[in-house]
């Protein structure tokens, strides 16, 4: 029973507040959104240590992972944004001479995170937990393989229809997407550090049945509640039968303008 | 926009998003796959992402309502999504019982399902980020396209 309380207070009560925190963030209250990007950091954190504070819980080798692949993920998405800001963009942010670094830090971080799978050394970061794979490894790597090569593919083939000047852009995509699947299948043919090759085949279909399931669920969601604000939004007066602003309306949107009216110091 | 998106473009963007799963399936073959295992973690996977994202929404519909002023919005919606969720689940889970996966307890079923959604979403989600973020470092300025 104790054991019990300590798991709910140091594992589920700070990823409810990581939810709560999620929920904060659609408020129009500027300081509901800042408490709840503090509460959200906490609930994170503490988390995160979750495998330290109550490793006797199942669940905590989810944190566990967490913390094992936070510096791959870092390297990543750090290394995308520097090679997007840094390139010929209105809005760049850093010189040119970046690119190819931000470039090298995505390449490295996601190097980092297959080695993770290939390679049993302990200056990498652990795969295992009490002593096994962590059985959230077998979940996590098959589905962002898979889910990184069903939609680098798919977006490949989208991003060269919907825009131009994008051949570069498609050719990467699909490059990077054949590439995950390369390793898909390699995995499931050769065994790595610590799993065999046909344990990561049965967990790659598994991962296809989560991610199925995980768009279907989500399909079926924004269904339900299009069809709610379908029934709604039918219900109102076209935009030529409204009647006229108030007062009130036509003093609120002057002020909203207002507010968003500016830029003479680029100009 | 160079092109209009028809449903023959939805089709091939939708058979190449299935191609790397249809490959695995069909090399795979039936060595070894546990299919029913695979059907109670898409069932699962389901039920926790459709139990999930329905509440993200229900507190979203709440801001929808305030700013529609249509008071009813929240529980309209709410009436349809517990309905929808209600059926798809006794559909669902009417075949085989409650959806176990080696765990002892339902309880423990529905936290571990939690947690594998967690997993399972931030996979996703990063996989997601990857797409837009390689696609927006590879876009050209318009002068290089013309040169």
């Amino acid at each position: 029973m104790e054991n019990d309380l300590s798991v709910a207070l140091m594992l589920w009560a700070p990823l409810g507040l990581v939810f709560f925190s999620l929920g904060l963030q659609f408020r129009k209250d500027v300081s509901a959104q800042k408490a709840g990007k503090v509460v959200g950091l906490i609930g994170l954190v503490f988390f995160g240590v979750s495998f330290i504070t109550v490793p006797e819980s199942p669940s905590a080798a989810s944190s566990a992972l967490l913390v094992s692949l936070l510096p791959s993920v870092l390297l990543m998405s750090i290394g995308l944004y520097i090679a997007l800001f840094a390139g010929d963009i209105p809005v760049r942010r850093f010189p040119s001479k970046m690119r190819p670094i931000g470039l090298l830090m995505f390449v490295g971080g996601f190097a980092l995170f297959e080695s993770m799978h290939w390679i049993n050394s302990s200056y990498l970061p652990t795969i295992t937990w009490k002593g096994e794979t962590n059985r959230f490894w077998m979940i996590f790597r098959p589905t962002f393989l898979l889910a990184m090569s069903s939609f680098l593919l798919a977006g490949g083939y989208v991003v060269n229809l919907v825009g131009e000047r994008t051949n570069q852009t498609s050719r990467v995509l699909y490059l990077t997407g054949g590439l995950s699947f390369l390793l898909l299948v390699i995995s499931a043919f050769f065994d790595g550090s610590s799993t065999s090759s046909d344990e990561f085949s049965n967990a790659v279909l598994l991962a296809a049945s989560d991610l199925l399931g995980f768009l279907a669920g989500l399909g079926l969601t924004i269904l339900a509640f299009g069809v709610a604000i379908w029934q709604f939004e039918s219900k109102r007066p076209d935009l030529n039968k409204l009647p006229p602003p108030s007062g009130d309306q036509l003093s609120k949107a002057a002020q909203i303008v207002q507010q968003n009216l500016g830029g003479d110091e680029d100009e | 926009m160079s092109n209009r998106i028809g449903p023959r473009h939805l089709f091939v963007a939708g058979f190449l998003f299935l191609l790397p799963t249809m490959i695995l399936v069909l090399a795979q073959g039936n060595s070894g796959y546990d299919a029913e295992r695979g059907v109670t973690r898409f069932l699962n996977a389901f039920l926790t992402s459709y139990t999930i994202a329905s509440v993200f929404f229900v507190v979203n519909m709440f801001q929808y309502s305030k700013s529609r002023e249509e008071p009813t919005a929240p529980w309209v919606s709410m009436v349809y999504a517990a309905t929808l969720g209600i059926f798809a689940t006794f559909l669902l889970t009417n075949q085989g019982g409650f959806l176990m996966e080696g765990n002892g307890s339902q309880r423990a079923q529905i936290l571990y399902n939690i947690v594998h959604f967690i997993v399972t979403s931030s996979a996703i989600l990063i996989a997601a980020g990857i797409l837009i973020l390689l696609s927006f470092v590879n876009l050209k300025s318009k002068d290089d396209g013309q040169s």
